[in-house]
């Protein structure tokens, strides 16, 4: 009897622990999910925003919560240059967040001597590795093409 | 030679570490708890005596619990006829004040478990609880991956059913898969 | 079992994260077109779960005893740690090697669970062999190092090398492995890890002996490892 006892609490112990990531990651929108770009492939870019669009699509604008972060060489999609420039200034005015890493445009403005434009809808992040940990800590999926 | 003495006293302080995991899979391989301490106990004197002819401590986890399963098929093959599994209760006899929803999941669980076939036993326990990946269970059980694969699936399919009219009683339970890779 | 376009072998191997990031997404693509698919999944789930749930792991081994005649036959009962200390153990074996007064031990032994939920963790994972990635993971993790540093959060960082990304750890082809003994040097929680299957795999392939750096552990399966951290709730970065 005393093993049974023993083996309930540390099973309700472990449930609390498990729990709490749940409801953290259940509390407004029943789907968050995070997008990773970091490299300067178009294919991976493009595909990127497709994943996003399917999903969003799939489970319904109100039912999922979308932010695409860029970083490092994946940075260059959310600048002028970007070849993807049109496509998302209309994907940010449908609710998807575009977040751009300040630590990286820092880096480019030293080398370049020019701080990168970034596209209408693009949001800067002190740093796309912290938000992406960040937003896993609250929940959100992680999915990088 | 000295690097080869550091290697077997840090192999020796990992099994000390993986000696409540090993006990956990012995007791969900062979439902006793007592024989579950008793296999762990036999399987850790067999690798501590053998820990020596161990290169890498990489390979330790699977190696330890490949050892454990010899024990336990050792067992099996001792004690054919008698039931392995001993702490399978009556159901008649969980009493009203007993039926804590969690304490009753995990005995319909382990009642469930106790059920399927050793060889089934063995796959599961190692994916779910260890873990495992299937190339890992493969080569700890010594046999083919796709032999891992449908014995996985033949015992899910078995729990399944075996747990089907005791999930009924939680309509309101679902599982979440809210992490994405 | 109306969708015959996946086996139960499939679906099992989908649960048990034994598919390629691709396949993962074609496959829940799928299942957000078909409920009866999304429902097979789900009841393996549940039923991976509960099997998880029925067996909590009742013991952990005393830490810091070295003579394991003694440890492993001193058990203290289930503590509340009791199912982190599973996952945990390989983390912790590392940090004992390298650095024994580590803050991490010292949190460890008053650890509360809101304690806990203040320190980040986080995993990061390579698995190419190109300069440029081992370059830019560096970088990342060397900011998030920093940024921790300056704010005075705790965090506990580990970098998994597995594929061609173990190139990162090799003795000799690791074209970063100064700076991997400089962030080592500065960075008590920081812990870098070689998948063991790859190295097995490669050392069978190619017949040369593959030395990792010192700074590095091995562990059983890189990929395994991940998922583990994973699901205790770190968060992952892939590079």
């Amino acid at each position: 009897m005393k093993t049974v006892t023993q083996s309930l609490m540390a099973l309700m112990l472990l449930m609390g622990l498990f729990t709490s990531s749940v409801v953290l990651a259940g509390d407004t929108s029943p789907h968050k999910i995070v997008i990773q770009v970091s490299t300067d492939d178009p294919r991976t870019q493009k595909i990127a925003l497709n994943n996003a669009v399917n999903l969003q699509k799939a489970l319904g604008q109100d039912n999922v919560v979308i932010e695409i972060v860029a970083y490092g060489p994946g940075l260059g999609m959310l600048t002028s240059s970007s070849k993807e420039g049109p496509r998302i200034t209309s994907l940010a005015m449908q609710d998807i967040k575009f977040s751009a890493c300040g630590n990286t445009m820092k880096g480019i403005e030293k080398k370049t001597g020019k701080m990168p434009v970034l596209l209408d809808g693009v949001t800067v992040t002190e740093a796309g590795v912290l938000r992406i940990m960040e937003l896993q800590e609250q929940g959100y999926a992680y999915v990088r093409p | 030679m000295f690097n080869g003495w550091l290697t077997e006293r840090n192999n020796r302080q990992l099994l000390a570490q993986l000696s409540p995991r090993l006990k956990r899979l012995a007791f969900a391989w062979c439902g006793d708890a007592s024989l579950a301490d008793d296999l762990t106990q036999e399987a850790l004197a067999k690798a501590l005596a053998n820990v020596h002819s161990l290169k890498q401590e990489k390979a330790l986890e699977g190696w330890a619990f490949s050892i454990l399963a010899n024990c336990f098929r050792d067992h099996c093959r001792r004690n054919r006829q008698t039931d392995e599994f001993m702490e399978c209760p009556d159901p008649s006899h969980t009493s009203a004040a007993e039926q804590i929803d969690q304490q009753q999941t995990v005995h319909d669980v382990r009642q469930a478990i106790s059920r399927l076939s050793p060889n089934q036993r063995e796959v599961l326990m190692l994916v779910d609880l260890e873990a495992c990946s299937y190339s890992e269970v493969a080569e700890i059980l010594g046999i083919p991956v796709g032999t891992v694969m449908s014995r996985l699936s033949r015992a899910r399919q078995n729990l399944r059913q075996l747990l089907e009219p005791a999930s009924c009683r939680y309509p309101g339970v679902r599982p979440f898969i809210e992490r994405v890779k | 079992m109306n969708n015959p376009l996946y086996s139960d072998e499939q679906i099992n191997a989908f649960v048990d994260d034994e598919l390629a990031q691709n396949e993962r997404l074609v496959l829940l693509k799928a299942a957000v077109d078909s409920e009866s698919l999304s429902t097979r999944i789900m009841e393996l789930q549940y039923l991976k779960e509960r099997t998880r749930e029925a067996f909590p792991l009742q013991s952990k081994p005393a830490s810091g005893v070295l003579t394991p005649s003694v440890s492993w036959t001193r058990y203290m009962t289930a503590a509340a740690m009791g199912g982190l200390s599973l996952f945990a153990i390989l983390a912790s074996t590392g940090h004992l090697q390298k650095t024994p007064v580590a803050p991490q031990t010292a949190i460890n032994t008053t650890r509360s669970s809101a304690e806990q939920q203040t320190q980040t963790r986080v995993v990061f994972h390579i698995s190419s062999d190109r300069q440029e990635d081992a370059s830019l993971l560096l970088d990342q993790v060397e900011l998030v190092l920093q940024e921790h540093q300056r704010s005075g959060r705790p965090i506990r960082l580990e970098v998994v090398a597995n594929n061609q990304g173990l190139r990162m750890l090799q003795q000799g082809q690791s074209t970063v492995a100064s700076r991997i003994r400089q962030l080592d040097a500065a960075y008590p929680g920081l812990v870098f890890a070689a998948c063991g299957n790859t190295l097995e795999r490669m050392t069978k392939e190619t017949g040369e002996k593959i030395t990792i750096l010192p700074e590095a552990i091995i562990i059983r399966s890189g990929v395994s490892y991940i998922t583990r951290r994973q699901q205790l709730g770190w968060s992952y970065i892939k590079v």
